[in-house]
């Protein structure tokens, strides 16, 4: 079966409360296609990991059903565990056998990953180059630093060559150029082998960079669901089109431009090296680009005019915010 | 909350006052008993396990001879009541001594103990403040054991004297094991590992200290390793005071145990405060006191 | 990334699924594990060296008639010996399943195996089988110096140990569903040590490791408990064959053996259902990882 994807169907789940039951994950209807890098993003507490342990099958779900490669979460668990590899980042390498080497993690992993001895040697070796674990490959893991575990579990994870990844905070803990190595690393697998991958991170620069699409769950629920643009359009009922010119005369272009109907209102006017940059909020995104365009034309020099879009950041905190109070 | 709310009550003047050695000893021992009651059943196994160790003991009890015991001092040559009395308190003291290596152990491991002694609490009220909960909760046991004992045909002589005689013991008991516990503490802060030690030690006084046989038993070179140990004077004391109703008044050999148990906790306390405080600061300086 | 790398995830590999291979990965990491451990090793063999020395002592106190009034020879230091010995090798096996869950749902590590394809009975094996080996070894050991230092008199002609060897192997297949049992009850509870504790103290006493069972008749629960002991008649064929020199050709080891096969036969399949009911407790509350 070629099937690589994730899907969700009313999925839920419910655990006894004093009053009345916790709903730690709340009817999610998720569809992760095959090959796609999915973000899915949440406050603490919001039912991410919940939502992860459930495909990874560690945990029944209440109600609604989740395929994982095709297969049934709780009726063929067993080849869902075929399909996945689960990096649990969350414990900053705690998730390790302390008293075994990288080496011997990798090939206890290879075990009861039924990874063949033989590609699991060349494999293992590989992935302790690629990892910068050669050197330190031997010595016990309880001697290792946050990162080095932190790789040590990224190894791991990579080690069966799953189809799919569901990567719970890859970076944490990693000092940055080795995060950057992993965000690479990661959209690698992704382009060239099209890995599935369903990736949650606090950092949310690194989702906005990696992910074709996110989703934002807030308790137990999916809250907003997208591209960055459509979920850009989600909080921004105003387009906002930024304007940069060449010169420090930006004045007279700020009075222009809010004269344009189109125009609601200018938010921000300032110099900029020895530029100047113009950000008014518009009506019509299709329209505004060229009319500005047209009523600068000729008395200023224009560097560029563009939309520009919130970063994930801000849409996530709007979004949650908006949530939270109904 | 939001910070400015948090800025406000921090703003608010207080007087910092120090609390003090009982309150703060309250608190380990609320604090345990709290831990402690997450896991129930755990007295309901503690209680099943002596009570079958005291049963044990009252069958093989039918198959030793008294004479030895006899030829000891023993004179009513019981063997249940003086494996009773061994039992109970020797266990009493090792599941205290465990107890606080166990408890040092997993403080490193959740890394709370970083957080304590980073704070306002010196290390001296935290080994008191951890021993605490574990000898009130073996005092508990104890006593069960030992009702339990007499019911099923433990002998013991039991007056005011007696009472007092057996408690002066078992008080100087806890006091030299509170001693080793935080010796053991303190070899568990810097080797990161507890259990062999404590193990180690559960061994060697069982095998030393006249826990199932009197001393007699023993080869010489055997017999001084235990006059080492507080727990042998300990067993000897209260097994004259409650099987032969000897008191301090009457007993030169009770007078002696008196002195020696006395003897060590004068020598224990301090070098084992030493001890646990060496094996502090080693790790402070090593920059290991966190690491588990 | 790196395009020698790359290369080995481009194949198209079949996975291995052999249980026998997964139960081996287990063994092997596991035992690896434990050889990092030498401080514990040397405490572990000088305090079975300690606890044969106290039975020697406390044997010094017994009549040799009452102890040949059990049936097993005369000296109560062979007596307890074996009593104890395998009692702490069967304490050992069935604690190496539950202490290790507890110890892997506390670090973290069970979660990971839970959610990779091996088979949970393979890894229930592959755990027995570490507990085992080393177990073994301070079986082995405790034996040769209650006979080598202390002169305990046990007889270690080849029929003899064949007999009790055989007898060890259905002895520790009798528990194994036990120990499974009990590590379903970690896998819930998250504790697994005061549990094996107690339960070997039970053993220990209603199969009279210490004391000889007739003076259980007196008192009739006690002596029926003691019937109902699977430990019972392994220790009962150990002393046999060991303190006696009895040996296959004898009705009694013939007879404790089918009975040790019967438990087997009963706790081995009731124990791997009670560890999968747990397991789908857990599942099912969310807690694979909390302690």
């Amino acid at each position: 079966m070629n099937d690589h994807s994730i899907e969700t169907i009313g999925i839920t789940k419910e655990y006894p409360g004093k009053e009345k039951p916790l709903v730690a994950v709340n009817h999610v209807d998720l569809l992760v296609r095959s090959g796609e890098l999915f973000g899915l993003l949440g406050p603490n507490g919001a039912g991410k990991t919940t939502l992860i342990k459930m495909l990874c099958t560690l945990i029944l779900p209440t109600e609604g059903t989740a395929k994982v490669g095709g297969y049934d979460i709780v009726k063929e668990a067993a080849k869902v565990r075929e399909t996945i590899g689960w990096l649990h980042g969350e414990t900053g390498g705690r998730a390790l056998y302390w008293r075994l080497s990288a080496r011997d993690n990798l090939r206890f992993y290879a075990y009861i990953q039924n990874v063949p001895s033989d590609v699991a040697r060349k494999r293992i070796e590989a992935l302790l180059e690629f990892f910068d674990l050669k050197r330190e490959a031997d010595s016990l893991v309880k001697d290792y630093s946050t990162g080095m575990k932190v790789r040590v579990m990224l190894a791991r994870t990579l080690l069966p060559n799953p189809p799919i990844l569901l990567l719970d905070e890859p970076t944490v803990g990693l000092d940055a150029q080795t995060a950057i190595e992993t965000r690479k690393l990661i959209l690698t697998l992704n382009r060239e082998l099209h890995k599935t991958i369903l990736l949650t991170s606090h950092n949310l620069y690194e989702v906005e960079k990696l992910c074709e699409r996110v989703a934002i769950i807030n308790t137990g629920k999916i809250v907003a669901l997208g591209t960055m643009d459509q979920l850009a359009h989600l909080i921004h009922e105003a387009k906002t089109v930024e304007v940069r010119l060449e010169g420090t005369d930006g004045e007279a272009a700020t009075q222009i431009i809010q004269q344009l109907d189109l125009v609601r209102r200018v938010v921000v006017s300032e110099r900029s090296g020895d530029g100047w940059i113009i950000r008014a909020e518009v009506s019509d995104l299709d329209s505004a680009i060229p009319r500005i365009a047209n009523a600068l034309a000729g008395n200023f020099r224009i560097r560029g005019i563009s939309e520009i879009r919130p970063h994930l950041e801000e849409i996530f905190v709007k979004i949650t915010e908006r949530n939270n109070h109904g | 909350m939001e910070s400015d709310k948090i800025i406000q009550i921090l703003q608010e003047p207080t007087v910092r006052s120090k609390t003090t050695l009982a309150e703060k000893a309250k608190a380990f021992i609320v604090r345990d008993f709290k831990i402690y009651w997450t896991y129930k059943f755990w007295v309901v196994f503690d209680v099943i396990d002596i009570a079958i160790l005291v049963a044990t003991y009252y069958f093989v009890a039918q198959i030793i001879t008294p004479a030895r015991l006899v030829a000891e001092g023993y004179s009513s040559g019981d063997y249940f009541t003086f494996a009773m009395l061994g039992i109970a308190f020797s266990q009493y003291v090792q599941n205290s001594v465990h107890g606080l290596t166990e408890g040092v152990r997993d403080e490193q491991w959740t890394g709370t103990i970083e957080t304590i002694l980073s704070s306002a609490t010196n290390y001296r009220s935290y080994l008191l403040g951890a021993s605490l909960f574990r000898f009130l909760y073996g005092t508990i046991i104890l006593v069960g054991a030992l009702g339990l004992g007499l019911l099923i045909g433990g002998k013991v002589i039991l007056t005011p004297t007696t009472l007092a005689t057996g408690a002066v013991f078992a008080l100087l008991l806890v006091s030299g094991h509170l001693a080793i516990g935080a010796m053991s503490a303190g070899i568990v802060v810097m080797i990161k590992r507890g259990d062999p030690i404590a193990w180690g030690f559960t061994w060697l006084t069982q095998l030393v200290s006249g826990v199932f046989y009197p001393l007699g038993l023993l080869p010489w070179y055997l017999k001084w390793v235990g006059f080492a140990l507080p727990l042998t004077y300990s067993l000897d004391g209260i097994r004259r005071t409650f099987m032969n109703g000897e008191t301090f008044f009457d007993s030169a050999v009770l007078q002696t145990d008196l002195v020696a148990l006395i003897a060590f906790i004068i020598i224990m306390v301090p070098l084992s405060l030493q001890v646990f405080a060496w094996a502090y600061r080693r790790s402070q300086r090593q920059g290991t006191l966190g690491q588990y | 990334m790196d395009n020698q790398l790359i290369t080995y995830f481009q194949d198209n590999v079949a996975p291995d699924k052999s249980e026998v291979r997964q139960t081996w990965g287990i063994f092997w990491g596991q035992l690896k594990i434990f050889m990092t451990y030498r401080t514990w090793v040397v405490t572990d063999t000088f305090n079975t060296i300690v606890s044969i020395a106290i039975y020697y002592f406390l044997s010094l106190q017994v009549q040799p008639s009452q102890i040949a009034a059990s049936g097993y020879g005369t000296s109560y230091l062979a007596f307890s010996l074996i009593g104890i010995a395998f009692a702490n090798y069967l304490w050992f096996c069935i604690n190496r399943i539950s202490h290790s869950m507890q110890s892997e749902i506390r670090e973290g590590t069970f979660e990971t195996i839970a959610s990779s394809p091996i088979r949970m009975r393979s890894y229930l094996f592959g755990q027995a089988a570490r507990g085992f080996l080393v177990g073994l070894y301070y079986m082995v050991g405790a034996l040769a110096v209650g006979v080598y230092g202390f002169n305990a008199p046990l007889h270690f002609e080849p029929a003899a140990l064949l007999t009790s060897s055989l007898v060890l192997v259905f002895m520790v297949l009798s528990h194994l569903g036990l120990g499974i049992f009990i590590a379903g009850i970690v896998l819930v509870y998250k504790q697994a040590d005061p549990v094996t504790f107690m339960v070997s103290l039970f053993m220990e006493f209603f199969a009279g490791a210490l004391f000889p069972l007739q003076l259980l008749s007196k008192y009739p629960p006690l002596a029926i408990a003691s019937e109902l002991m699977p430990y019972t008649y392994a220790l009962d064929a150990l002393r046999k064959s060991l303190i006696q020199g009895a040996t296959l050709a004898s009705q009694d080891i013939l007879f404790d053996l089918a009975v040790l096969v019967v438990y087997a036969v009963i706790l081995l399949p009731l124990g791997l259902w009670s560890f999968n009911v747990g397991y789908d407790r857990i599942r099912t509350e969310g807690t694979t990882s909390s302690y």
